[in-house]
Parts: C-alpha cells; sequence; structure tokens
C-alpha cells in the first residue's frame, strides 16, 4: 500500500474512463458494407484497449509506490507545496477571457488575462502591470489583423478595422 | 534539370528581398523563443500558423524553418548563462556549459556552441539536399504496411525514450491517439467520439493541443510552484571566435555530433532531443580529458550543440518526402503545408520543386545568419532572460489564446485549449512526458489510415503488417527501443537493491 495517496491515481482513473468509453461507444459506429474488412471499428477498439491496459499497469504501479519525478523546469522549483490559489487563478482567468472575447472584444480581454495572470504570479506594480498589459494586448491585435490579415474581434477598436 | 539546378535555382529565390526577411525573422524570432523558457519552436510556429492565410507557402515555410533552426542555437545560450535550459534539446548543454560559464569560460562554450551550430546546420542541411531527392523517390515504392511500420517506430521511440519513466511516456501517447480518434472517419465519414457536438466533427485542432499542452501546460506548472529567487546569471565576456587551443578540441565533436544528430533526425527516433544525449555519451567515452567531464568539458558543449543542430535539418527529409514528422515542430509544420493544400510526401519534389529548394537554400542562408547574429548579440539575449517571471508568463498565456484563436475562431476553442493544458499540468505533475500526446495525436490517424489500406488490400490478413522487409526492420527497431530501456533499467535496479526507481 502507498504511504501517502498519490494524485497520480486519478490520471490512470481519467485513462481508464477515456478507454471504457472509447470501448463502449465503438460499437455505435456504422460499418459500411465496403469496409467490412479493417473497418472505421478497428483502430478505436486498439486505442480503446491500450487505454484500459495502461491505466491498469499504471495503477498497479502508483500503488507499489514508484513514482516519476516530476516535471523539472527553469522556473519551477520542485521541492515547494502546490500553490492552488494561484493556479486556480490562472484557469478562472483564462475561462472569463474565454467568455470575454465576443462581448468586449480580443484586446481588452487580454489586457484581462495578462494584468490577472501577472498579478497571480507575484508582480506587484499596478501601473507597469496596467500599462504593459494594454500595450501587449493592443499592439499584438494590430500585428495580427493588419499584418498577417487574421480575424480577432476588435470591441471596441473594431471601428479601426 | 538535376538537383544542382535547381539548389540554385533556389538560391536565387532565397537571396530575393522578401526571402531574406522572412528569414531573418525566423532565426531572430526562433533564437528569442529558444532563449525564453516555457516558449519553444514548436508553440512558436503554432502561433505563426495564421500567416499561412496571407503570405505565400514559400515564404511562410522559409520562416517556421528559421525558427525551427534558431530555437536550437537559443536554447544554448540559457543553458550556458543559467543552467536551464531553454528548450529540451539543450538539457545536455547545461551539463558541461554551465560549468564552463562559472570557470570564467562562457565566451568559449558560447563560442563552440555556436559555431557547431553552423557547421553542423551547414552539413545537415547539404545532407538534406543530396538525400531528400534520393529518398523522394525511393518512397514512392513505399507500401502502406511500411508507413504504418514508420509510425509505430516513431511512436516506440518517443514514448520510451523520452522522459524517467516508459509507461508513462505510452500513457501519454495514448492521451494524444485518444485525443485523435474524436472527429470523423476519414474513410467512411461518418463521426466518432464527438460527443454529438458539431464544433468537434474536425477533429481536435492541432494547433490548440500542441499550444495547450505546451504553453498553457507550461504555465500552469509554473504558476503551481513557481521558483521565487531570480535567476542567476552568469556574466560573460564577449568573444568573436574561439582561441585555437579551444578550436583544436571543438572540431571534431562538431563533426561527430553533426553524423550522430543527422541519420537519428532522419529516423523516426524522438527528433534532436534524443540525439544530445548519445552525443554527449559518445564525446565523454572519446575524450581524452574524461576527468575534465562534469567540471566544464568544451567537448561536452561542442558535441550536443552540433547534434541537435543536425538532426533539425535530418526531421526535415522525412518530413518532405514521406509526410511523417518526428518531432513536435515538424507535425505543426505537417498541418501549415494542410492549409495550403499541399501533400508533402514522395511527389512533393516533383510538384513543388521551387518551394523545396528555395526552403533548403533559406536554411542555408538562415544558418550563416544565425552565426552572424549568435555571437556579437549574446548580450542581447542575456538581457531578454532578465524579463520578470511573472510578465513573462503572462504573455505566454496571451499568445497561447491569440493563437488558439486565430485557428479556431470561437471561444469554444480556447476553453478546448484550457482543458489542455490542465490535463497538461497533471501530466507535468507526475512526470508524464508531453510530447508523446502530441506525437500520438498527429501521427495517430495517419497510423489508422495506413493499417486500414493495408488491411483492406490483403483482405485482413495481418501478415501483410510484416509482409515487407522494410516494415520488418522498422518494427523489430520498434521493439529494441522499448526494450533496451526496458532492460537497463531492470539492471540498473539489480545493481542498486532497496532503491526505488520508476520503471
Amino acid at each position: 500500500m502507498p504511504k501517502h495517496f498519490s494524485g497520480e491515481l486519478l490520471l490512470a482513473v481519467l485513462l481508464a474512463a477515456a478507454g471504457g468509453y472509447v470501448l463502449v461507444r465503438t460499437p455505435a459506429i456504422v460499418v459500411p458494407p465496403s469496409a467490412a474488412v479493417a473497418g472505421p471499428r478497428l483502430f478505436p477498439y486498439l486505442v480503446g484497449g491500450l487505454l484500459v491496459l495502461i491505466a491498469v499497469l499504471l495503477a498497479v504501479q502508483v500503488l507499489r509506490g514508484r513514482a516519476a519525478p516530476p516535471e523539472e523546469g527553469e522556473d519551477v522549483d520542485p521541492s515547494r507545496r502546490t500553490d492552488w490559489r494561484a493556479m486556480l487563478v490562472v484557469i478562472v482567468l483564462f475561462a472569463a477571457h474565454a467568455l470575454l472575447i465576443e462581448p468586449i472584444g480580443w484586446p481588452l480581454a487580454a489586457t484581462v488575462l495578462f494584468a490577472g495572470t501577472a498579478a497571480a504570479l507575484g508582480a506587484r506594480r499596478w501601473p507597469v502591470i496596467l500599462v504593459s498589459s494594454f500595450a501587449l494586448a493592443i499592439g499584438l491585435w494590430a500585428v495580427f489583423v493588419f499584418g498577417l490579415g487574421a480575424y480577432l474581434p476588435g470591441g471596441p477598436f473594431q471601428m479601426w478595422t | 534539370m538535376n538537383s544542382f539546378d535547381y539548389l540554385m535555382q533556389g538560391f536565387a529565390s532565397a537571396l530575393t528581398p522578401q526571402s531574406l526577411m522572412f528569414a531573418l525573422l525566423g532565426v531572430l524570432l526562433g533564437t528569442l523563443v529558444g532563449v525564453l523558457p516555457g516558449i519553444g519552436p514548436a508553440m512558436t510556429v503554432a502561433l505563426l500558423l495564421p500567416i499561412t492565410f496571407s503570405v505565400p507557402a514559400t515564404s511562410a515555410f522559409i520562416l517556421f524553418a528559421g525558427v525551427f533552426y534558431g530555437g536550437m542555437y537559443g536554447g544554448s545560450t540559457t543553458s550556458i548563462l543559467l543552467n536551464t535550459p531553454g528548450e529540451s534539446a539543450s538539457i545536455i548543454t547545461a551539463l558541461e556549459g554551465n560549468k564552463m560559464a562559472k570557470l570564467g569560460r562562457g565566451a568559449q562554450a558560447l563560442a563552440t556552441a555556436a559555431i557547431g551550430s553552423f557547421v553542423a546546420g551547414t552539413i545537415g542541411t547539404v545532407l538534406l539536399a543530396l538525400l531528400a531527392p534520393v529518398m523522394a523517390d525511393w518512397a514512392v515504392t513505399l507500401t502502406s504496411a511500411d508507413y504504418f511500420a514508420l509510425v509505430v517506430l516513431a511512436f516506440c521511440t518517443v514514448s520510451a525514450m523520452l522522459g524517467a519513466s516508459p509507461l508513462r511516456g505510452v500513457a501519454s501517447l495514448t492521451v494524444g491517439l485518444a485525443l485523435g480518434l474524436i472527429g470523423l472517419d476519414s474513410v467512411s465519414g461518418q463521426p466518432r467520439f464527438t460527443f454529438g457536438l458539431f464544433e468537434l466533427a474536425n477533429g481536435v485542432d492541432v494547433v490548440i493541443a500542441a499550444v495547450g499542452m505546451f504553453a498553457v501546460g507550461e504555465t500552469l506548472y509554473v504558476a503551481s510552484r513557481m521558483r521565487h529567487a531570480p535567476p542567476k546569471l552568469v556574466p560573460v565576456n564577449r568573444t568573436w571566435w574561439l582561441p585555437k587551443e579551444d578550436l583544436k578540441r571543438s572540431w571534431k565533436p562538431w563533426l561527430r555530433g553533426t553524423f550522430i544528430g543527422f541519420p537519428l533526425g532522419v529516423m523516426p527516433a524522438g527528433g534532436p532531443v534524443v540525439t544530445t544525449f548519445l552525443s554527449y555519451a559518445v564525446e565523454k567515452k572519446l575524450s581524452k580529458h574524461p576527468e575534465e567531464f562534469g567540471k566544464g568539458a568544451i567537448e561536452g558543449v561542442a558535441g550536443p550543440e552540433a547534434a541537435n543542430n543536425a538532426a533539425v535539418a535530418g526531421v526535415l527529409v522525412p518530413l518532405l518526402t514521406l509526410g511523417l514528422p518526428t518531432s513536435a515542430t515538424a507535425a505543426i509544420m505537417l498541418s501549415a503545408f494542410g492549409s495550403y493544400g499541399i501533400q508533402p510526401g514522395p511527389l512533393l519534389f516533383e510538384m513543388q520543386p521551387e518551394l523545396v529548394w528555395t526552403l533548403i537554400a533559406s536554411l542555408c542562408i538562415g544558418n550563416v545568419m544565425l552565426l552572424v547574429l549568435n555571437l556579437p548579440l549574446a548580450g542581447i539575449w542575456v538581457k531578454v532572460l532578465q524579463i520578470p517571471r511573472p510578465y513573462l508568463y503572462a504573455g505566454i498565456l496571451v499568445c497561447a489564446s491569440l493563437g488558439a484563436y486565430a485557428s479556431s475562431q470561437s471561444w469554444q476553442g480556447l476553453l478546448v485549449l484550457l482543458g489542455i493544458g490542465m490535463l497538461s499540468y497533471a501530466m507535468r505533475r507526475y512526470g508524464w512526458p508531453v510530447v508523446p500526446a502530441v506525437v500520438g495525436l498527429i501521427l495517430g490517424p495517419i497510423a489508422e489510415d495506413n493499417l486500414r489500406k493495408t488491411l483492406l488490400v490483403s483482405q485482413g490478413d495481418p501478415a501483410a503488417l510484416v509482409g515487407t522487409p522494410f516494415a520488418q526492420a522498422m518494427l523489430a527497431l520498434a521493439l529494441l527501443a522499448i526494450t533496451v530501456p526496458l532492460i537497463m533499467k531492470t539492471r540498473a535496479r539489480r545493481r542498486l537493491p532497496g532503491q526505488r526507481a520508476a520503471g
């Protein structure tokens, strides 16, 4: 038995659930008579089976207490405890940003995302945060819309286009 | 016309002001993202995909290839000065490079990395020009069983060779394969696993998946456990060329790195990362100063840096001639070909000779630009490293939204992006490498197509999958890629009883 509960079990369960879903839904795929051999069900069955198999192997490893080291990175301190607050703030901000793009336009929605994320990660000087987030957002928007011809809703700045 | 004439024509169109501008932009951007943590060439090419709507194909690919090459140069700078690789292909460089910098030999380390990258990139590009047409002629004879075997080999190498635990690599691969199932079946045209949603009919967009896995996942991971101490930069003096002594010790590792990197880049063997490990091991074995390894041996910088650049040239060979990406960046370039309606593969050299040869010529020019830019500009890249981290990651998230929205044109796409980012966070937290997931998503459908074609022709006889000598050889290599790390791990565990290792 593991000494500590490892959240990796949740990942294994997720993998098994995905595999189960694939295996259960695959028979619903209609096989056209022309594709009787090697039809559209073959590959999903293979992938679904593999998902379940790997999930089981993984669960066994996790329960036996074998873990891989968390990924390293130059800005990551693996010895720290997980800062759930900062992470949750970033997730909520990104979801809000996605919902705001169409009502208020990409430049303003991106300003909110940038300023909020910078503050959540520890930036403190609000004048600098606000100016740099708006400048970056409007600058990127202009480059992509005028320079590359991409479509990004402008919100109040749409009239410039 | 033979290849040489085509290449000369390629140089003629690569030297036009427009092509030169795109090459310069590409190598500058590539070096920048190579230097910056949290954002790499794959993500940058994904962000730049919208330009495929507004510029000709040749210019777009010159830009993308410049980013790919530039990323390899830039990664070495951070490895050496900060001991923190900006790119996974530069992890090895940090081992010796940072030690050299601490001994006051940072300038020499940067120079041997830059010149080695130039030598390897140039030789690699020449090999690409020589090999690709031959390979394209030969690739016409490949059957779908051969393609399937190649993809299986790619699956095995990326999942077994990256990361600490092969099982977790395979788990990551299956995540990608499962995501790749979503969408219309390419043969019968019916929706599969779309949850009844119209938006999922075209499958999970490669750009969204890659940006979510790399950029959003990395940002969430950093947010969850940020290092608050400022980065420790090793000061470095400026240099223009290597002193004679160092040059003498560097030139052989450069060449060896090139000839390790290029073939492994061509093979679907996990892209540039694996080659750097191999090159380092070889240099350590062959060195006349083995005692210096771990304390700042210049060979340990010169070899791997040459290897990763040569591998980039190698990766372009299967991408152009087989339409088979062997690294995440190449996979995103493949989707750019798609948006031009160009099918990379054996016929590309006949259908689009101008595109191919201009691209190859631009790579040579881009390499010269990188050499010229990197030695004198190292100081500027160091400044870039001092961007405060909260702003850097906020900017990365904004760029991720930009790329994803420009490619999906819907806010729902951004929510999918966020979901994939959260998945990627969980994977990183438990040491699952994320690259196999991206590779699985992109190559999964290619594997399915070829598997079904093979079985259709053989009327369901699975023996057809090992029906050609080439397929047999590839599958044998795949088996090796899976078993060798397992055997080595078991032996290591036996040697150190009681130690808990991931299997």
